[in-house]
């Protein structure tokens, strides 16, 4: 477990009715393939945002400026 | 009590190496130069040979994929843990599944994985088995479908086999949520959500553990963030790396995991620090406390695991499929198997190496599987199939 | 005429007689043939193959193709694969009651240009009607006949170590195709099937005097489940050096966001060539302008099973998962 891939959010939508929070959606670009992913658990993300996505629900915004470090 | 990890306040923060240039994770050019300066490095740090234990099938699988543990060979071990929840689903969920889906006027779903695991009857068959012979079983590949299923089918009872970790529990909560804010009567789960880390407890505190280290599900942790990860790596004195998928990331979790070990200090650290926050993701956090309560629960091949499975609470209650079809629970007996000469236990425990089981390949094979290590892409067994014979 | 296929349509009456003369009339070059049972050929001297298919896809329509276009091209492409030049083919067509008409006459002229375009004709056929339900639509049988071009046998016992593997083109399209058609993917660009004739790239190999000693092409089951095939029947490993493969764009991240093994995708237009090692250049030159290239070499079996290993990016090794023939897509 558990496979989950990157994409970068291209726009942004919520249902007309009910909590907008549960039903706030993105399409995402994989790479050329394009679906519809759940931001339900992501209020913060943003058009422009690459995300980790599993099973249709996006996860965490990932971050390309993180520095590594070693222990 | 359990806690969730954001009660847990930070007790470690990473050190950024100032002198050190900012490094991408993922280099798009030359992977390989990449991977040999990491292995590079590590043969030069170690002083010994170390066993690591992962417990994600994602890692299993890209390890596998990738011939990592070839290019670790000789440096570090890596033995495969219970990570496959596909393997850990006890064995009466899929005969639960199986009876379900032969109910007419139920639409039984499932993500691929289940679709070839046996049940716990020897000539019970499978899903697919259960597909051809009239059930109505559908292959998804995200719970809102289902959600879609059920709303395009008043007059059908959609089930959805819910199998996972946390990396997939708050999208089962989500589905569970916007059900009951909807108001549907003709959706349920059949839920078989595991918690990992109560597993890692259970190994870490076995006595003949040869574990001496663990690569944590990346995924899992970007979910429920840091805190139970530092309180494992704490209380069991055992190095904890978070580690991602790539091949890069992975072997650079085990390089951190491997400095841990030569230093002699048994903490957590998060080596996918692009992806996993120290509090992981509070919104899925949330909607996971709202849904699910934890308790104790059954894992095949590994018996009960204290705190080791999630169930739905009260107001959710309506949603669950063994009540909603008079199933059982099915309780700790749950978990055994029918088939005597599966040794998945020890196989999903780190014990046994694949190879060393008597019907590895011969009687077991993914065509004929014995267990359910042997059916999952991903599970120990099949993993082993899929190493080169040159390499063992 | 109904605007929909009628049981009668199959019946062996008058409505049947004038299904062929109206709708189906186009896929036979000789309009003669239609009145007989059976076809009458004056064949060229030489040795003959003879090749049989069905096809069933859904759905019947699909970026790049339709079934009608699969079953011929699908026919004279596994003729071209024993080395000998598609000339004659039969088609039989099992109905669904209930079928648009429309959707029939579509398929009827994408299988007279796919004959066109593979240089056979259609000299023979069948059509009958079965209930609605019971068809899927449409189920199409081909039957070919070749005539041998190649001096020598194109069979796997022909395979030794030593010999190189080249494809012909990308993988993955006609399979990312059908996902996206049956699933509603929305692949940008979009993926079309890669349906095509290979007799002009297989009869190319054996005027350069490539002289394969295998040739197959990579339908169900992909790349994969025909290197295993291989494998077996010549009793050598296969060795793929996995960055060599050609996959076609979008198929590397479908095939990862929804966990399927990217080598068992189906394609319709592509195939593998194994030829001496001497004889590689030569291949290579044939095949660079369709996008084919050198992907692999046949080694002595490492082991008493013979094995297809991938050489990955990162120096190491693995085997080829094993493929029983189901598609499922994986979250783990």
């Amino acid at each position: 477990m558990c496979l989950a891939v990157c994409g970068r959010i291209l726009s942004i939508s919520t249902a007309a009715a009910g909590d907008p929070a549960l039903w706030r959606c993105a399409e995402v670009d994989f790479d050329g393939l394009r679906q519809t992913v759940s931001l339900a658990c992501l209020p913060q993300a943003r058009i422009g945002d690459q995300v980790l996505v599993h099973v249709g629900l996006a996860l965490s915004v990932v971050r390309d400026d993180v520095v590594r470090d070693d222990p | 009590m359990w806690g969730w990890p954001s009660a847990w306040c930070a007790m470690t923060w990473c050190v950024m190496t100032r002198e050190a240039p900012a490094r991408p994770f993922m280099p798009q050019a030359s992977p390989g130069k990449a991977v040999a300066a990491v292995v590079a490095d590590l043969q030069a740090i170690r002083t010994r040979r170390w066993t690591l234990m992962e417990v994600c099938g994602g890692q299993t699988h890209s390890i596998v994929r990738w011939g990592l543990d070839q290019l670790l060979a000789g440096a570090v071990e890596l033995v495969h843990g219970p990570g496959c929840p596909v393997c850990v689903t006890p064995a009466h969920t899929i005969d639960q599944a199986l009876a379900l889906a032969m109910h007419r006027g139920v639409v039984l779903c499932s993500f691929g994985d289940m679709l070839k695991v046996p049940g716990s009857h020897r000539g019970s068959g499978d899903l697919l088995q259960v597909r051809a012979t009239g059930g109505d079983v559908r292959v998804i590949t995200r719970p809102s479908q289902a959600l879609e299923l059920a709303r395009a089918h008043p007059e059908r009872q959609v089930v959805l086999l819910a199998v996972g970790f946390e990396t997939t529990a708050p999208a089962i909560a989500l589905l569970a949520e916007q059900v009951r804010v909807l108001g549907l009567s003709n959706l349920s789960l059949l839920l078989a959500q595991a918690r990992v880390v109560p597993a890692m407890a259970a190994i870490a505190a076995a006595p003949e553990r040869r574990v001496q280290g663990f690569l944590a599900a990346g995924h899992v942790a970007a979910v429920m963030g840091q805190g139970e990860l530092e309180q494992l790596a704490l209380q069991r004195q055992i190095p904890v790396v978070i580690t991602g998928f790539a091949p890069l990331e992975l072997l650079q979790g085990v390089l951190a995991c491997v400095r841990l070990l030569e230093a002699g200090t048994p903490r957590l650290h998060n080596a996918y620090a692009q992806v996993v926050r120290q509090r992981g993701n509070p919104a899925a956090q949330a909607l996971l406390r709202q849904v699910f309560s934890v308790a104790d629960g059954p894992w095949r091949g590994l018996g009960t695991v204290a705190a080791g499975v999630l169930q739905l609470r009260p107001s959710y209650r309506h949603l669950d499929a063994r009540l909603r079809f008079g199933l059982g629970a099915g309780g700790a007996g749950a978990c055994g198997e029918a088939e005597p000469r599966c040794r998945a236990d020890q196989v999903l425990q780190g014990v046994l190496r694949p190879t060393a089981c008597p019907s590895f390949g011969v009687a077991c094979t993914p065509h004929h599987p014995l267990g359910a290590p042997m059916v999952s892409a991903e599970g120990a067994c099949a993993a082993y199939l899929q190493r080169s014979s040159r390499h063992g | 005429m109904a605007e929909h296929i009628l049981l009668g349509h199959g019946g062996g009456g008058s409505l049947m007689q004038e299904l062929i003369a109206t709708e189906l009339a186009p896929l036979y070059c000789d309009p003669v043939q239609l009145g007989l049972d059976a076809a009458i050929l004056a064949l060229p001297h030489g040795r003959l193959a003879f090749s049989s298919d069905a096809s069933v896809v859904q759905p019947l329509e699909f970026a790049g193709g339709d079934i009608g276009k699969l079953a011929v091209i699908g026919t004279a492409n596994d003729l071209a694969m024993v080395g000998a030049r598609p000339l004659h083919l039969s088609v039989s067509l099992i109905l669904e009651e209930g079928l648009p008409l429309a959707l029939l006459r579509r398929l009827v002229r994408s299988m007279a240009a796919a004959a066109i375009d593979t240089g056979v004709t259609i000299v023979a056929g069948d059509t009958k009607v079965v209930e609605r339900g019971k068809a899927d639509g449409v189920f199409i049988s081909t039957s070919g006949i070749g005539l041998l071009d190649s001096p020598n046998p194109i069979t796997p016992q022909a395979i030794s170590p030593g010999d190189q593997l080249l494809l012909s083109g990308d993988l993955g399209r006609h399979g990312l195709a059908i996902l996206a058609a049956r699933h509603g993917l929305d692949l940008q660009p979009s993926v079309a099937s890669d349906c095509a004739p290979l007799w002009p790239q297989v009869q190319a190999l054996l005027a350069a005097g490539a002289e394969p000693h295998g040739l197959r092409d990579l339908t169900r089951g992909g790349l994969g489940s025909v290197l295993v095939e291989l494998a077996e029947a010549s009793g050598c490993d296969l060795v793929l050096d996995e960055p060599a493969l050609p996959l076609a764009p979008g198929v590397a991240a479908s095939c990862e966001l929804l966990g399927l093994e990217p080598l068992h995708l189906a394609n319709e237009g592509r195939f593998v060539a194994v030829v001496p090692c001497d004889r590689r250049a030569a291949a290579e030159a044939v095949l660079a302008p369709g996008g084919g290239r050198w992907v692999g070499a046949v080694q002595a079996a490492a082991s008493p099973q013979p094995q297809v290993r991938l050489r990955t990016a990162l120096g190491s090794e693995r085997l080829l998962p094993p493929f029983s023939g189901d598609m499922l897509p994986r979250i783990c």
